[in-house]
């Protein structure tokens, strides 16, 4: 593939005897064989054999020891998640396990340096308060998540917090970032990891990632006990945003005291922040 | 006597022919036992823990002698090429082989089951294999004994 589409390659799609393809500044393209970004009639597909070594390695040998987080639809990589589809089996209306993989999505994670210095500057004016980063799928929530939480842990701009981390798919820590300067509960669900940071590590600061409906008691407990919370979910703009039931239960609560919209515009990140 | 020391001599010498001759299978059936043996800890592994592969193949130890040289192997370069080595019956051969290619590429669920019944079929070769070999062994030490008695008495 060509140096400039690698350089903005945000996810990598494979499906089982299906199309390649990349989607990289904001498109969807379609590769052939020899790399070129091609129509969709030509593009390069995966064989079956490619496909199962591919979940094979990513994996890193052992499927089985990945059961839990392929029922819940990933599989966590270094620098990035690999989303996986397929056929589920259900027992009583739960996802008991994925009979069949059919379709891997990779994606690729970055790290920017300083690009939460927007929100730090405004902690540093109004004082630290919870924050809820909104946006569609795939326009760097997770980045400015990171960015800010390790910012606030490594006092960059502004005094040290004790940060805690429910890093629940793995993906907001990546392995060059975590330098130890933060506690971080990965691989168990949100409201575990919220649960037991809270108790046990007596964090000033919960980051957690793209929450739903479940975490919100986990999410109100904890800032009642005066815990401030970092935390990204997905919606198109705020209208979308209050419309969530567990959103506007945990606004009413006051966990959050500012709202940041993420954008993506031209491949280029951005977001605009409103403090309530 | 010295025909005697030399009738002992060709004896000894038939009799250790008839050894050589039934190694194969002798070295066949702990080969088999050894990996049967690793098979079932995989499946403890898998099962309790869900412990990944390399990791189950990096605290496994053999307390056989036999068994170093496939242990070796197995650390570094994981089960299907620690299997190349083996000398086993033909009839284990071809379950290892599709074992070997299924492991790790399942949930657990169709792993351990895949593990169980190739435990047990390997079981079974396992106990008809001895069976046969300890006869076959004692036939065949047994005939190269005669044969080297007949050998020294004609001889001597």
């Amino acid at each position: 593939m060509p140096n400039e589409t690698k350089k903005i390659t945000d996810e990598i799609r494979l499906r089982k005897n299906g199309i390649f393809n990349v989607f990289a500044g904001g498109k969807n393209l379609f590769p052939d064989e020899s790399g070129r970004i091609c129509r969709i009639e030509k593009a390069l597909t995966v064989t079956e054999a490619e496909f199962e070594e591919c979940v094979f390695l990513l994996c890193k040998g052992s499927v089985y020891s990945y059961d839990d987080s392929i029922r819940r639809g990933y599989i966590p990589i270094p620098y990035g998640r690999a989303g996986v589809c397929g056929n589920g089996v259900t027992e009583t209306g739960k996802m008991k396990k994925l009979k069949e993989i059919t379709s891997v999505s990779l994606r690729i994670h970055r790290n920017i340096d300083n690009y939460g210095r927007k929100i730090i500057n405004i902690y540093k004016q109004i004082g630290l308060k919870g924050t809820l980063i909104y946006s569609p799928p795939g326009m760097g929530k997770t980045t400015l998540l990171r960015s800010v939480g390790l910012m606030l842990a490594r006092g960059e701009g502004i005094r040290p917090y004790k940060v805690g981390f429910a890093d629940e798919r793995e993906e907001i820590i990546l392995p060059d970032t975590n330098t130890g300067i933060a506690d971080v509960f990965s691989g168990c669900p949100k409201q575990v990891a919220v649960e037991m940071l809270t108790r046990t590590m007596s964090p000033e600061v919960i980051v957690c990632d793209e929450i739903t409906p479940s975490d919100t008691e986990e999410l109100i407990h904890s800032t009642g006990t005066g815990v401030f919370l970092i935390c990204s979910c997905h919606a198109e703009d705020k209208k979308e945003l209050e419309a969530k039931p567990h959103i506007r239960a945990l606004m009413e609560k006051g966990c959050f005291g500012i709202l940041s919209r993420v954008k993506r515009e031209n491949g280029v990140y951005g977001y605009v922040t409103e403090v309530l | 006597m010295k025909a005697v020391i030399g009738a002992a001599v060709i004896c000894i010498c038939f009799f250790m022919l008839g050894k050589k001759a039934t190694e194969r299978d002798r070295t066949a059936v702990k080969h088999l036992y050894g990996v049967l043996k690793l098979l079932r800890h995989i499946k403890d592994c898998i099962s309790i823990s869900l412990t990944p592969l390399p990791d189950i193949y990096k605290t496994f130890e053999f307390n056989e002698k036999y068994m170093a040289e496939f242990e070796k192997k197995l650390k570094s370069g994981g089960f299907a090429y620690a299997l190349q080595d083996l000398v086993l019956p033909e009839e284990a051969y071809l379950p290892l082989r599709e074992l070997a290619f299924a492991l790790g590429k399942t949930d657990s669920e169709n792993q351990c089951k895949k593990l169980e019944s190739t435990i047990g079929i390997l079981e079974t070769v396992y106990r008809r294999f001895k069976e046969t070999e300890q006869q076959k062994s004692k036939s065949i030490q047994a005939l190269f004994s005669l044969a080297g008695a007949v050998a020294a008495i004609l001889m001597f």
